[in-house]
């Protein structure tokens, strides 16, 4: 692997982004959304639809993890959108809204976005993976999962091998094994690393993208410029894009299908693409299956009953969240049926949790653990100062969260955090839990999160003269 | 008399201000680190692009690990299975990272080194099968490959031949 051929990783990461660009096209929701938006959005439906794809035909129909099942399954949405193309479905391209010039803000977020990711493509790259949860379980298991060309390995399915955390979730292991499969590469060729990398600017995407549903354009540029300097979600090892840990696709495929719903009435292809980013949130981490659902219950909750009268809950109202719902418990399903045949499945939680502790631990290790999540937040290797002044913001921009959205955002970011307090309430050392996973939990709650947190900016930055503020829309 | 409304109103603009100005500061604070870290890692990644797999291997997991690791993947093949034991401490990580190196080869964890029962008990629990044994250690200490016999020997002789 030499000089110009370690730029191969890219050829992964078209794997999922060209089908997924297929996939916008064909839904009509997101084919209406400004590019960087789609771009974004394509990357993670084509990792939803193209590992998810593989995970499915290899667990039910013992399809095998192979370049022919690969490059079948990304080449059918391009298929169905050329197939589309030709009967002429499609708004020409000169019907999309054009977006308006970047301003200065925006120049500014966008450009040091870019050399953060900069920073991160050199690092996976040149370097193999020397992180400690993605060498010790996702990685491992994509490695034994290509060895046999399936998402069932002797492995998992017979007792007593030596596999950490053996029953987790395995979309992004069978993504790491597409692109190692279509690369042809090496046992220490680590190709999979741009496919993490690229989660980085597909969140940010995310975030400015959702940001700027409800606020400013100045708001949202200043939260995503803030945001991208974070050094967690981007260099940290434990967990941001140079490593193969599975929060950041988690929180891109939670917050973005959660985004998705997030109407007061969403169209079935909005529905569709929601249901199946959350379908992949279900099989990316263990938790991604409550929050798809949490998410789902919230965006169902906010649209059945916000603000409208209770005569018309009846009808078509509910059928976009039935079809994300199927979509996500289908999602469900294959994960259980994939638990199922996997004998030691709890194995590694026995010797760390006892669920006996729940109660009253849940609150009495309060005292002992805020201090201890307090030193996380204001970790300045991982967070810089960040926190301390998004407190001081959403202090001062109070008023700005006083909006419809404020509830549904503040549950969907609560989600992650209560998962994580459940959690800390019922382990045998919840100390060290909260030092090796606080920061990945806030991370998965990051999009919500940082909404949250523009609203309050776009309140903030009234006091600037009004050209700052020429854009600035109180929607509900 | 006090206009409370625009008392109130000024306050919470100084408050906005000190909030952005908190918000901007903490954004320019940011800015100088990434850049120099840009700039530094493009750079690092320029001037080693050109090397192949075994240098990158050698340099970042070190000559004697990639050596070790290389010899256990020929004794053992790719199809086959080991016994894995901790020579080091409970959280170093070390057998982690031998299982990884070593995939899709599979291993039976066996525990501890100093946790390990004597060499005769262990001898009859033993799963039948793997021929070989990996002693792994925290980074960047080596893994030792030893044969099943030669390691109840070994392990005999360091508990003192109980």
């Amino acid at each position: 692997m030499a000089g110009i051929e370690k730029l191969v990783q890219l050829a992964g990461v078209a794997l999922f982004a060209v089908p997924g660009a297929a996939l916008v096209e064909l839904l009509p929701a997101l084919r209406a959304l400004p590019w960087g938006q789609r771009l974004a959005y394509a990357y993670l439906l084509g990792v939803a639809f193209v590992a998810g794809g593989l995970y499915a035909l290899s667990h039910f129909l013992a399809v095998p993890l192979r370049v022919p099942a690969i490059l079948t399954l990304a080449l059918a949405p391009a298929g169905g959108w050329l197939a589309m193309a030709a009967r002429h479905r499609f708004p020409r391209r000169a019907d999309h809204p054009r977006g308006r010039r970047w301003n200065a803000l925006q120049i500014l977020a966008f450009g040091m976005a870019g050399v953060v990711f900069l920073s991160i493509l050199a690092e996976v790259f040149i370097n193999p993976l020397r992180d400690w949860d993605g060498r010790m379980t996702w990685a491992a298991q994509a490695r034994y999962m290509r060895a046999e060309g399936t998402v069932d390995p002797a492995v998992l399915t017979q007792p007593g091998w030596y596999l950490t955390h053996s029953w987790y979730p395995a979309l992004m292991p069978v993504a790491q094994v597409a692109v190692l499969e279509l690369l042809r590469a090496g046992d220490d060729e680590h190709f999979f690393r741009a496919v993490y990398a690229f989660f980085f600017p597909v969140w940010l995407l995310i975030l400015y993208g959702g940001a700027r549903r409800w606020a400013s354009r100045n708001a949202a540029a200043l939260t995503t410029l803030a945001v991208a300097l974070l050094p967690f979600p981007a260099i940290y090892r434990g967990g941001g894009a140079v490593s193969a840990y599975s929060d950041l696709p988690l929180a891109c495929f939670y917050g973005a299908g959660f985004l998705l719903l997030l109407a007061l009435r969403p169209r079935l292809s909005a529905a569709v693409g929601g249901g199946l980013l959350l379908a992949a949130a279900a099989l990316t981490k263990n938790e991604g299956a409550p929050l798809a659902l949490w998410a789902l219950s919230v965006a169902a909750f906010v649209s059945v009953f916000a603000g409208v009268p209770r005569r018309r809950l009846a009808g078509g109202r509910w059928r976009p969240y039935m079809l994300a719902a199927g979509i996500v418990l289908a999602a469900c399903v294959l994960l259980l049926s994939w638990r199922v045949g996997i004998p030691d499945r709890f194995e590694s939680y026995r010797e760390i949790i006892s669920w006996s502790t729940l109660w009253p631990g849940v609150i009495t290790r309060v005292p002992l653990l805020l201090p201890k999540i307090r030193l996380q937040m204001l970790s300045l290797a991982d967070w810089g100062t960040f926190w301390l002044a998004a407190f001081v913001v959403l202090l001062a921009g109070w008023r700005g969260l006083r909006r419809r959205v404020t509830l549904p955002l503040l549950l969907a970011a609560a989600a992650p955090l209560g998962i994580a307090w459940i959690a800390y309430s019922v382990s045998l050392d919840p100390v060290e839990s909260v030092r090796t996973s606080w920061n990945r939990f806030v991370l998965q709650a990051s999009v919500p999160l940082m909404i949250l947190l523009t609203l309050a900016v776009d309140d903030v930055l009234c006091v600037l003269p009004g050209r700052w503020n020429r854009d600035r829309h109180l929607r509900p | 008399m006090i206009n409370t409304a625009a008392v109130l109103s000024f306050a919470g603009s100084v408050l906005r201000a000190v909030a952005l100005g908190v918000f901007a500061l903490s954004i320019a604070f940011a800015i100088p680190p990434a850049f120099s870290r840009t700039i530094r890692w493009v750079g690092q990644a320029s001037a080693v692009a050109g090397d192949d797999l075994a240098t990158v291997r050698r340099r970042y997991l070190g000559a004697d690990w990639v050596s070790a690791i290389d010899g256990i993947r020929r004794a053992i093949p790719r199809d086959g299975e080991y016994l894995l034991v901790n020579g080091g401490t409970a959280w170093g990580g070390g057998p982690y990272w031998v299982r990884f190196d070593l995939a899709p080869r599979r291993a039976r964890f066996l525990g501890l080194w100093s946790e390990l029962p004597a060499a005769g008990t262990l001898r009859r629990r033993l799963p039948q099968g793997p021929r070989y044994v990996v002693i792994a250690f925290r980074e960047p200490q080596p893994p030792i490959l030893l044969e099943r016999e030669e390691f109840l020997r070994v392990l005999d002789r360091s508990h003192g031949g109980d």
